[in-house]
């Protein structure tokens, strides 16, 4: 090592420039230098330090940084040890050399690093040695999470308060044999004139698919529909029961590890969600660990305010929040980021990397709306569509308009109607196919964008910890494997990082998600003035 | 009007249903009472007796 090199080392240390290193100490540190296999001893690593006008450290200090035998040639090492706490732990060097320096005490350094000097193997076995659950939550299945949401209840809602008023306006019993279908289309136009669409619509799509049919079939027909549609809002009031009780169960629970933040709406959003969840924690990187976390999926709360304080709630008591990329970005799961990062905890992004051909041969199996709501979706999400496809596709796209007729066709939403279904499919199979494959690729299109804003882009894929000034970044994955190692880093400790170096700043990149997880400014008006206020004693 | 934007117009001339709305409740109480509001609104037809007693809606957001 020569002399530039350990002038470097020394200001990587304390944050600040080396200055006033006469050429007689340029002289001394090169002779001292020269043989790596030197060792350097506590006092003498200080003689070398105060030679180059630096500041002296403690012994715990260096027994905590430069482990083992330091030689000249191990000093890099230290150093760098140093800085990548000093990182996690300050968000800057100076104040961070100048506080641990001084403790006297390894205990005392560990204290002042809390988490950040907890050994993985110990935060792992104290995982493992928590209490199981007194009491577990009662999972809802998966095909029953929309029902959490406000717009499969909205549809149960609607569907069943429609076949109710149907019903109620048909003929008496003695009647309905000579009943005539336009005095019972009067009958139902009775109804508010901003619900007539839709019931007109109804009985139109009825008599369409059953031509000639008499408003006695009709009768018949709603008789047979009843059930299911009141089988739906019992189903939906059993589902909402069990999420109540759900939510106050994770109100309970001592623990909580894991909060996941998710906007959703469709039904395939809570669908995807509750696969993510459930294939994240059920991982063999997690099983260990006995992690607990808030699901999303299967909680609810009926007041709009009493939700907004529970997410709070679960934000201040989790570990991390891991931040589920679907379809809607919304207020709600960006304040969750947000909130997660402004207390210095750990936000992983999970942005699905999409397979083509899996995607496509489950778009494909799906039912022709929700593959509907899926091309409605990527039409509005990805603004280089029409770039991105063919011009044939383009053309097909535009003229494919199978979908929205089988869409404005359905009598009902929520009824099962696997003849329909299986009838599309039989008279638009390739096409379904194409455009299956069409949407798959755009999908892919979306979240590859939607990683890269927020691992290289968008400015606030970093923050700040509100309390320390710690700058505090997202790190995206893309697959469950890497969010499953990913998360148990960060829960036991374990994270690893390579400290880059700019013109600009220093960052520390989190080695799985390649991420920028801290980062220090070389900025030294913006240094001076952020850490002047973040600094600073409260008002 | 980019291709882009003509081709979303294009798939989405569909009109909405009260379902597809954003609401102001998640809570079914009250989305059935919006409900039957807006299916007996014109008063030329009187809402059965057991549904007259639904909460209101709270205010839209």
């Amino acid at each position: 090592m020569d002399a530039d090199q350990f002038l470097r080392l020394t200001e990587g240390l304390t944050g600040t420039p080396a200055k006033d290193v006469s050429d007689t100490d340029r002289g001394v540190l090169t002779t001292l230098l020269a043989d790596e296999a030197r060792p350097i001893g506590f006092s003498q690593l200080n003689e070398l330090l105060l030679l180059v006008n630096k500041d002296r450290m403690e012994r715990a200090f260096y027994d905590y940084f430069f482990q083992g035998p330091c030689t000249v040639g191990t000093l890099a090492a230290g150093v760098l040890r140093f800085q990548k706490t000093a990182m996690l732990r300050f968000g800057n060097f100076i104040h961070a050399y100048r506080t641990l320096a001084r403790f006297t005490s390894v205990d005392e350094l560990k204290a002042e690093l809390g988490e950040w000097a907890a050994l993985p193997a110990a935060l792992a076995e104290r995982f493992a040695a928590r209490s199981p659950k007194l009491v577990d939550i009662d999972l809802i299945p998966r095909d029953h999470t929309s029902l959490v949401g406000y717009i499969s209840a909205s549809e149960v809602v609607a569907e069943g308060g429609r076949c109710a008023f149907l019903r109620e306006k048909l003929p008496a019993a003695e009647a309905l044999p000579v009943a005539a279908w336009p005095e019972y289309e009067a009958a139902v136009n009775t109804a508010g004139p901003r619900e007539r669409p839709a019931l007109q619509g109804l009985v139109a799509n009825y008599r369409k698919k059953n031509a000639g049919a008499t408003v006695a079939q009709f009768a018949e027909y709603l008789a047979g529909v009843a059930p299911v549609l009141e089988g739906n809002a019992t189903r939906l009031d059993e589902v909402r029961a069990k999420a109540t009780r759900n939510q106050d169960i994770y109100l309970t629970w001592d623990h909580m590890d894991v909060y996941f933040a998710t906007s959703m709406r469709k039904r395939w959003e809570f669908e995807d969600l509750f696969d993510f969840v459930n294939g994240l924690v059920g991982h063999a990187e997690l099983s260990a660990l006995n992690l607990r976390h808030f699901d999303p999926t299967q909680a609810y709360t009926k007041d709009r305010v009493d939700k907004g304080l529970v997410e709070s709630l679960m934000l201040k008591r989790a570990k991390c929040t891991v931040y589920s990329v679907q379809d809607t970005d919304t207020l709600g799961k960006d304040s969750e980021l947000a909130a997660t990062l402004a207390q210095g905890k750990p936000v992983i992004a999970y942005v699905p990397s999409v397979n083509l051909d899996d995607r496509a041969n489950q778009l494909v199996a799906e039912e022709p709306a929700t593959v509907h709501d899926r091309l409605r979706f990527v039409l509005y999400a990805d603004d280089q569509f029409a770039q991105s496809v063919t011009p044939e596709d383009f053309a097909f796209v535009r003229g494919f308009q199978a979908l929205e007729q089988f869409e404005r066709d359905r009598v009902w939403r929520t009824v099962p109607d696997p003849a329909s279904v299986a009838a599309f499919r039989a008279a638009h199979g390739a096409d379904l196919a194409r455009l299956c494959r069409i949407v798959a690729s755009s999908e892919a299109r979306i979240y590859d964008k939607r990683a890269k804003t927020l691992k290289e882009t968008h400015p606030l894929g970093i923050q700040v910890n509100l309390a320390t000034g710690v700058a505090n970044g997202v790190l995206v994955v893309r697959t469950i494997p890497e969010c499953a190692e990913l998360l148990r880093r960060v829960v036991t400790n374990a994270l690893e990082f390579e400290l880059r170096e700019t013109a600009a700043m220093w960052y520390l990149e989190e080695r799985i998600s390649g991420c920028v997880y801290r980062v220090v400014s070389k900025d030294r008006k913006l240094t001076n003035c952020f850490w002047n206020f973040y600094r600073r004693p409260p008002d | 009007m980019d291709q882009n934007s003509e081709l979303f117009l294009a798939r989405t001339g569909q009109p909405t249903r009260w379902e597809d709305e954003e609401k102001a409740t998640n809570d079914v109480e009250q989305l059935r009472a919006e409900f039957r509001r807006r299916l007996y609104a014109n008063g030329d037809a009187t809402p059965p007796a057991g549904d007259r007693n639904g909460a209101a809606p709270r205010d839209a957001k």
